[in-house]
């Protein structure tokens, strides 16, 4: 017995067969509050599926100041 | 010894525990073209992001945690990832609002994270540590 199915992947084009998108982009990018991460398939150099996903480092902070009695 | 002038610690985890403790809280992410910011007191669908797979609005936060106090410093973060499943957000976009529906739609906190697009999948905010120095919202 033979396994003939293929990695499907949904796409802006619908599922498709991953063996038919170009190799997987990674890009990672940084900044002081977050760390990002996109995965991009394209089909064609046209992008199909992008995927981000943020990691939040360190955001908001409030200083609470009591005033000075003058 | 000194006295040292400053808000009470617990005052503070008191003033953050009212606006997000046991909150129905959710996330609605906004277009780079926007100007939303802390200016803004409650949700505002201007300038929102639209397309496949979003609802206006946004989605909601799993909100377990309620303020902690370390120290001087009160802290709150969401208690999981906040994640838009398959979407496509084809106009770029790089900022959430958190906002409490319980407190009609008041405005949490905005934050920011640079340009982004979504094309026919997920996206994901994954929350820091819910600590005194890198917790989402802190009191300091």
């Amino acid at each position: 017995m033979t396994n003939t199915e293929q990695p499907m992947i949904y796409t802006s084009m619908g599922n498709m067969p991953l063996s038919d998108l170009e190799p997987l982009e990674v890009v990672w990018e940084r900044a002081e509050t977050w760390v990002k991460v996109r995965l991009i398939y394209r089909y064609q150099g046209e992008i199909v599926r992008e995927e981000p996903h943020i990691l939040i480092l360190e955001p908001l902070q409030f200083e609470a100041t009591a005033g000075a009695l003058n | 010894m000194a006295n040292t002038q400053g808000i009470g610690a617990a005052a503070k985890q008191a003033a953050l525990s009212s606006i997000v403790d046991s909150k129905a809280m959710k996330a609605a992410l906004y277009l780079v073209s926007a100007t939303t910011g802390p200016t803004n007191t409650v949700y505002t669908a201007t300038g929102e992001v639209s397309g496949s797979g979003y609802s206006p609005g946004g989605v909601s936060i799993t909100n377990g945690n309620t303020a902690g106090l370390t120290s001087t410093t009160a802290y709150w973060t969401p208690s999981a990832t906040i994640a838009f499943s398959t979407v496509t957000l084809a106009t770029a976009f790089d900022a959430v609002m958190i906002y409490s529906t319980t407190d009609s739609n008041r405005n949490i906190g905005i934050f920011t994270f640079g340009s982004q697009t979504v094309t026919a999948a997920p996206f994901s905010l994954t929350m820091p540590t819910n600590d005194s120095s890198t917790g989402l919202v802190r009191f300091a």
